[in-house]
């Protein structure tokens, strides 16, 4: 993101504390993007990432008269995102020792470790974001499918006519590439 | 990738789709625990997947409008984030059985934890709360409107009054359908057919549709809703997650029963949430969520190819090629008659019933071989028996067993296999236990040979005990069952592996509780003490010698209808239709069931159940067809139902 946008969003931030109903759509707008790569990096589910965003826009519209202009809107709603993701993985934690769920222990500590290396997973997760513009439809497609929409292998073995081993390959081979492509220098 | 790591991607996919067994799912936990390079690999691979998962939603104008949805309803967001945090928990601790129409079986795979059974009140409490929330949200614009009503009304803001086709559904508008119906559609093509005798609540949530069906039969199709903003339905007793699909949801005091046509549908209940695919059923009621892999409906559609499936193949003609006799009194008679020889097949359950694995062994592989059959013809009389019965008989016929197999040194109780026993009553040659076709035939020969010059044949004393002598009920029907694995593919249905066996009797009562009194056109349950029997002795997974009695108190859910199709002075039609819920420690099975029953000139001609559903086990889980015809009088059809072990049977229920 470059200066003018940044300063984009500081009007548009300004804007909306001044009482303006209609910057905080735009605003929404503008910082979607960098606020979903930043909070992607940090949660192990989709459905995570739009609980996160969602709380986040929704805090940030109640304590807008708490925003301090200093050119860094962006910079205080990924404080508030980390927050909601400290609570969140805390309350997992807490849920898996109270189950004895190694798996989610083993998620949850993940999860608060890296909130300390947000700058490198965010890094990568925004190299990620761009390497996923360079699939195939097809390779897309299939991305999404299973990814975003959580659709079972089996049932995307159907729609794509190959069998669960082989569409288990083909997704693996993807992740692979776009692996790959995120480890490469942007 | 090695092997090795193909492997561990596949289990953490099929972790992923919540595909694990219970045992599965352990062994997973166990190697998070003790192998510090799966764990960091598992973790990678679930962090990575969030990632993408994440950086493929819009951040756009769909962003936008669940944004200002969430603000528009004040959700409260820390309740939201709880409930979401536990389903998705509860979605993957808990074990789904692996396979296509199976998935969605039973919750058999292993009870919650103590913890677990917490969070799921507290997520029930939760789920309660976030509804009440809901359907107390601001009024706004129109949400819907009313494709059809007849004799409905609308309450709004406390004031009821008739409600009008093409009108407005607002947020908090409660529709009641008594003799009449409603359908109501959303912008996005979604439609929401209400029976008679319903009650909904509407509302627009914070994200995405929410209904409250408090009573009645609803009928949906739902359109591809947006991601993230899945239509909710609750009822009394669950609540029910959308992204597009048609089901029907019927809701009454005992339980909620859904039933998807197409699609996928995800019922939660407590801290228990069952992904429910088309052509499947489910019920939430007090005792948690059961879900059954097929429904009756769609067995019904399916009925001739699952039956053609469970329906003896070639192993039953070459079965009964051999002209078995199935009285041991009666081969006696005949073998001192003929001057040969018996061939006795003993098989623990008896050979043409219920057998234990090496009588099924026996059966598939020896009985039915071209040699063995050649070599029994002429020969040998040949008669089957269950040692089960045999070893404990008080009569002629049952010492005559006894002292056949103590000359063959068989003094316990493990006596399967073949004997050649001679006219004085002594064994010949043997061979006990699982054994090849070759050994059989090896022993027949030997048997065949020691025969010449026996001594004369002990006199056949005619006197039964009649404790274990058992004969079909007077004026009922013997039903001769089927069972065998089915595996639904692409190309339709088919078996896997051997044909259980066993019996169904049914008495005079249970025959005329079947036929029933109702007029054409009728519906009503089905005697709760014939859809006990039916429930408790004729379902179970007899290929793998199943114990096929369930205890009475196993029976956990059982809903039968049955419908008059037909009734004139002579002739009676009744199609039943419904499912069972068995559970015990060790097993459960949850099973669809139709079945038709014709009756003329006061005579049943025709008796057929077919029953689809998975059982689970300590084998594991699999999906068993059960296919139950009147017996046609083969050699086999006069043996005893299994269940007769149990004194009561056709006495207790």
């Amino acid at each position: 993101m470059g200066e003018d946008h940044d300063a984009d969003v500081e009007r548009l931030a300004l804007a909306w504390q001044a009482g303006d109903r209609a910057a905080f759509r735009d605003l929404v707008l503008a910082t979607g993007r960098e606020l979903r790569i930043y909070v992607a990096a940090h949660c192990d589910s989709g459905e995570l990432v739009e609980e996160v965003l969602q709380e986040t826009y929704v805090a940030c519209f109640e304590r807008i008269a708490q925003y301090k202009p200093q050119g860094a809107f962006i910079a205080w709603l990924k404080r508030i995102a980390r927050n909601r993701l400290v609570d969140h993985w805390r309350e997992r934690r807490r849920l898996a020792s109270l189950d004895g769920d190694e798996i989610e222990t083993a998620l949850a500590d993940s999860g608060l470790t890296d909130l300390d290396d947000a700058d490198e997973r965010a890094a990568a997760s925004a190299r990620l974001h761009r390497c996923l513009d360079r699939l195939s439809p097809r390779a897309r497609a299939l991305i999404e499918r299973r990814h975003l929409q959580s659709q079972p292998l089996a049932d995307l073995a159907q729609q794509f006519k190959q069998s669960v081993n082989a569409l288990g390959v083909v997704l693996h081979r993807i992740r692979r590439t776009l692996r790959d492509c995120m480890e490469k220098p942007a | 990738m090695t092997d090795d790591a193909d492997h561990d991607l596949a289990l953490i996919e099929r972790w992923r789709d919540a595909a694990l067994s219970a045992v599965e799912l352990d062994a997973l936990r166990a190697r998070m625990r003790d192998d510090p390079a799966f764990r960091a690999r598992f973790v990678d691979e679930a962090r990575f997947h969030g990632m993408l998962a994440g950086l493929l939603g819009d951040d756009g104008p769909a962003l936008l409008t669940r944004v200002e949805n969430a603000i528009a309803g004040s959700r409260p967001s820390g309740l939201h984030r709880l409930v979401d945090t536990v389903e998705r928990r509860v979605e993957r601790s808990h074990p789904r059985p692996p396979g296509g129409a199976t998935r969605a079986f039973t919750r058999a795979g292993g009870r919650r934890s103590p913890t677990m059974r917490r969070i799921g009140v507290a997520l029930a409490a939760l789920v309660v709360i976030a509804v009440v929330w809901t359907m107390q949200a601001p009024r706004s614009a129109t949400i819907a409107r009313v494709a059809a009503a007849s004799a409905a009304t609308l309450d709004r803001a406390g004031v009821s009054r008739s409600l009008g086709a093409d009108e407005a559904i607002q947020s908090g508008d409660v529709v009641t359908t008594a003799a009449g119906s409603a359908t109501i559609a959303y912008a996005d093509g979604t439609r929401i057919d209400l029976a008679a005798d319903s009650t909904a609540a509407f509302a627009a949530g914070a994200v995405g549709k929410r209904i409250r069906l408090d009573h009645g039969v609803a009928r949906a199709s739902v359109a591809r809703q947006p991601a993230g903003a899945p239509l909710e339905i609750a009822t009394p007793h669950a609540a029910i997650v959308v992204v597009g699909t048609r089901f029907t949801l019927g809701v009454a005091p005992s339980g909620t029963d859904l039933t998807v046509d197409e699609g996928r549908v995800a019922l939660l209940r407590g801290g228990e949430r069952r992904e429910v695919a088309a052509g499947e059923i489910a019920r939430a009621d007090g005792d948690g969520i059961d879900a059954w892999p097929i429904s009756p409906q769609a067995l019904a559609r399916e009925r001739d190819a699952i039956i053609a499936a469970i329906a003896p193949d070639a192993e039953d003609g070459r079965l009964f090629a051999i002209p078995w006799e199935t009285d041991l009194q009666a081969a006696r008679r005949r073998a001192a008659a003929q001057d040969k020889p018996l061939l006795m097949w003993a098989g623990w359950g008896h050979p043409f019933g219920m057998g234990n694995a090496e009588t099924v062994t026996a059966r598939r592989v020896i009985a039915v071989d071209a040699r063995f059959q050649a070599a029994v013809a002429g020969r040998f009389v040949p008669v089957v028996v269950d040692p089960w019965v045999m070893i404990k008989r008080d009569d002629d016929a049952g010492r005559f067993y006894r002292a056949a197999i103590a000359s063959a040194g068989r003094t316990d109780t493990t006596n399967d296999g073949f004997f050649v026993v001679g006219a004085d009553g002594r064994a010949l040659a043997s061979c006990v236990g699982v054994a090849t076709v070759e050994e059989v035939l090896a022993m027949l020969g030997q048997g065949a040979a020691a025969h010449a010059g026996r001594g004369a044949a002990i006199p056949v004393d005619g006197a039964r005990d009649a404790a274990l002598d058992h004969q079909p009920p007077a004026g009922g029907l013997v039903l001769a069952l089927r069972a065998r694995r089915l595996v639904r593919s692409e190309t339709g249905w088919r078996a896997e592996g051997g044909i259980g066996r066993d019996h169904l009797w049914l008495s005079a009562d249970h025959r005329r509780a079947l036929v029933g009194d109702g007029r054409t056109g009728t519906r009503h349950a089905l005697d709760p003490v014939v859809a006990r029997h039916i429930a408790r002795h004729a379902v179970a997974d007899t290929t793998i010698e199943e114990w096929p009695e369930w205890d009475a108190a196993a029976v956990e859910g059982l809903a039968i209808d049955c419908e008059v199709v037909e009734r004139s002075a002579t002739r009676v039609r009744v199609r039943l239709s419904g499912r069972i819920a068995l559970e015990e420690r060790a097993r459960s099975c949850r099973l669809a069931l139709i079945g038709e029953i014709v009756a003329e000139g006061g005579a049943i001609t025709r008796c057929d159940l077919l029953g689809v559903g998975a059982f689970r086990d300590a084998a594991g889980e699999r999906v068993v067809g059960v296919h139950g015809a009147i017996a046609a009088g083969a050699p086999g059809d006069r043996v005893p139902p299994h269940g007769l072990r149990d004194r009561a049977y056709l006495r207790r229920e």
